[in-house]
C-alpha cells in the first residue's frame, strides 16, 4: 500500500483554510465603506460601524465552514485507507476569487452608488485617489487588496489541484 | 456520498444550533435598527466675528470625528487643522488678515468661503457665500 503523502498534505491544508477565522480580499472606499470577504466570511463596515445584519450571512458561511471539513477529513481518512480522493472546493474557489473585485465592482458602481454618489474605478489590486463632484468636490482613497491568507488559500488550492492529476502520491 | 450526507447534516445542526444560541430575531432587530438609523449629515457652522478673530462654531451631529483641513476666505485662514469629536461643537478661531473688509463683505453676503473637511479617508471641499 503506497502512502499518498501529498494528497494527505493537501487534504490536512484544506481544513486550515476552512479554519482560519480572517478575510481573503479587503475593499476600502475612502474608509466610508469597508468590505472584508473571504469564501467563509464577510464583514461590511459603513461610517465606522459593522453591519449587524451580515451577522446572518456569516452564521451560513460558518455552517459552510463545518461542510468543507467534515467533508475533507472523511475523504483524508479514505486516502490513509487506500482509497485516494482529492478535493477541489478550496481549488476552484481560491482561482474563481480573483474574480472577487470584479463583483465587488459592480456591487459598489450600481448598488451603493444608489445611494452614495461616486463613481468606482475599475481595478483588481492597488489604490488609486477617485475625485468626483457631486454638489461638493469629493476625493477618496480606494483601495483593494487580496490578504496573505487568500495567497496562503490560492496555494493550498493549486496544492488540491496538483494532488488530483498526480497518481501515486 | 456517505459523507457528504453526514456533513448536509451537520451543516444543517449547525445552522439551527447557531440561530438558537446567537438569537437570530435579536440580531434581525438590531440589524434592521441600525440600518434605518444610517445617515450622514453635514456639520452645522455659525460664524461670528470677534475684533480681528472669525469665530467658526460646528456643530458635529455625526458619531465620528470630522477634520477641518481649512477654512479659507479672501481674508481669513485656518492657522492649523482642527479635529472635532463626534457628536460635539467646537469653537475654531481663523485668522483674518482684513478685518475691515471681512466684516463689510460679509454683511453685504458677498464672502465666499471654502472649507476643507475629511472624514475618514475622504476629503470634501464645500464653496459656500456667506
Amino acid at each position: 500500500m503506497t502512502i499518498r503523502y501529498f494528497t494527505i498534505i493537501s487534504l490536512l491544508f484544506n481544513i486550515i483554510v476552512a479554519v482560519l477565522p480572517g478575510y481573503w480580499w479587503y475593499y476600502s472606499v475612502g474608509n466610508i465603506i469597508i468590505v472584508k470577504d473571504s469564501l467563509f466570511y464577510l464583514n461590511i463596515n459603513l461610517l465606522g460601524n459593522n453591519i449587524e445584519i451580515i451577522k446572518v450571512i456569516n452564521m451560513l458561511l460558518f455552517a459552510f465552514r463545518v461542510y468543507v471539513i467534515v467533508i475533507s477529513i472523511s475523504l483524508l481518512i479514505s486516502t490513509i485507507r487506500g482509497n485516494k480522493v482529492s478535493y477541489l472546493l478550496i481549488s476552484w474557489a481560491s482561482i474563481f476569487y480573483i474574480l472577487d473585485p470584479i463583483i465587488m465592482y459592480f456591487a459598489f458602481n450600481y448598488l451603493v452608488s444608489y445611494f452614495i454618489p461616486f463613481h468606482y474605478n475599475f481595478f483588481i489590486i492597488g489604490k488609486e485617489i477617485a475625485t468626483f463632484q457631486y454638489q461638493y468636490k469629493i476625493t477618496m482613497l480606494i483601495e483593494s487588496y487580496p490578504s496573505i491568507q487568500y495567497w496562503f488559500a490560492l496555494f493550498v488550492g493549486i496544492l488540491n489541484l496538483v494532488s488530483k492529476f498526480i497518481r501515486n502520491y | 456520498m456517505k459523507a457528504k450526507t453526514i456533513a448536509a447534516i451537520l451543516f444543517i445542526s449547525t445552522l439551527i444550533l447557531e440561530l438558537y444560541f446567537y438569537h437570530i430575531g435579536d440580531i434581525l432587530e438590531t440589524g434592521m435598527r441600525q440600518i434605518n438609523n444610517i445617515n450622514l449629515s453635514s456639520p452645522n457652522m455659525r460664524l461670528f466675528v470677534r475684533g480681528s478673530t472669525l469665530i467658526i462654531s460646528i456643530n458635529n451631529t455625526d458619531n465620528f470625528p470630522v477634520i477641518i483641513y481649512n477654512i479659507t476666505g479672501k481674508y481669513n485662514y485656518l492657522p492649523q487643522k482642527e479635529v472635532i469629536p463626534p457628536n460635539s461643537i467646537e469653537n475654531i478661531s481663523a485668522i483674518v488678515t482684513n478685518a475691515t473688509y471681512l466684516v463689510s463683505n460679509i454683511r453685504s453676503n458677498n464672502y465666499s468661503i471654502c472649507i476643507e473637511l475629511g472624514i475618514f479617508n475622504t476629503n470634501i471641499s464645500i464653496k459656500q457665500v456667506i
